[in-house]
């Protein structure tokens, strides 16, 4: 079904960032844990690379168009973004 | 011991992603039909997830071994992206094509392959060489 793989990565990515700033970045400067951010940046950094893939794919597909690539990216960069995103994908009725 | 089992799973992804993509390109430009429908398939089976295990297997060498403080990988982390995006794009088409049962105008490949061929080159020297 077209969309829904963007859609996954989307809620995925946006999961991520979530846990990247708000349990990872507490743990390494209020616990001492360095290593939470290591391994949840990696995570969310792979994550990240897949849904800007499906971005890439979804508009080879014909199912984005340039602008609607630039909307998704620049909103998977900012906390919560990947949520609307998501909102939007499913809105657009792509699956 | 483990660092070479990672890296050689890795190059075995590597290859069959490279190799898939190849042969996803030369199918949307030369084939038709049937040809697409199973190229797809095969796309979405073996190449797609050949390419996240690169992803996740370099990634984790990277991590692990504390490799993101070499400029040699970030400069071939570029071209792994733009190996990434044309991979997507073929698979795109590749989809689209399948689903409209071969209607697609074909892939003009005389950029895409150099552009291939040139990222994979420019991979494998910034890996062996480790210039900077």
């Amino acid at each position: 079904m077209p969309g829904r793989t963007l859609r996954r990565l989307a809620i995925a990515e946006a999961a991520t960032l979530i846990a990247l700033l708000f349990v990872a970045v507490p743990l390494k400067h209020l616990a001492g844990l360095p290593e939470s951010t290591r391994l949840m940046g990696a995570l969310h950094g792979l994550i990240f690379l897949a849904f800007c893939w499906a971005v890439v794919r979804a508009r080879a597909e014909g199912l984005l168009n340039g602008k609607d690539m630039v909307r998704l990216v620049v909103g998977a960069c900012i906390p919560f973004g990947g949520i609307v995103n998501e909102r939007w994908l499913r809105s657009r009725a792509m699956g | 011991m483990l660092y070479d089992v990672l890296k050689a799973a890795h190059i075995v992804a590597v290859i069959v992603w490279f190799g898939g993509t190849l042969v996803a390109a030369l199918v949307l430009a030369f084939g038709a039909g049937e040809a697409l429908r199973k190229f797809h398939e095969f796309d979405r089976r073996i190449t797609t997830p050949a390419m996240a295990l690169v992803w996740a297997l370099g990634l984790t060498m990277a991590v692990w071994f504390g490799w993101f403080a070499s400029a040699w990988l970030i400069a071939k982390l570029v071209f792994v992206v733009v190996l990434s995006g044309i991979h997507g794009m073929v698979s795109g088409r590749l989809r689209r094509a399948a689903a409209a049962g071969g209607e697609l105008p074909a892939l003009d490949l005389r950029l895409i392959l150099p552009a291939m061929l040139a990222c994979l080159c420019a991979i494998a020297l910034l890996v062996v060489l480790k210039p900077f």
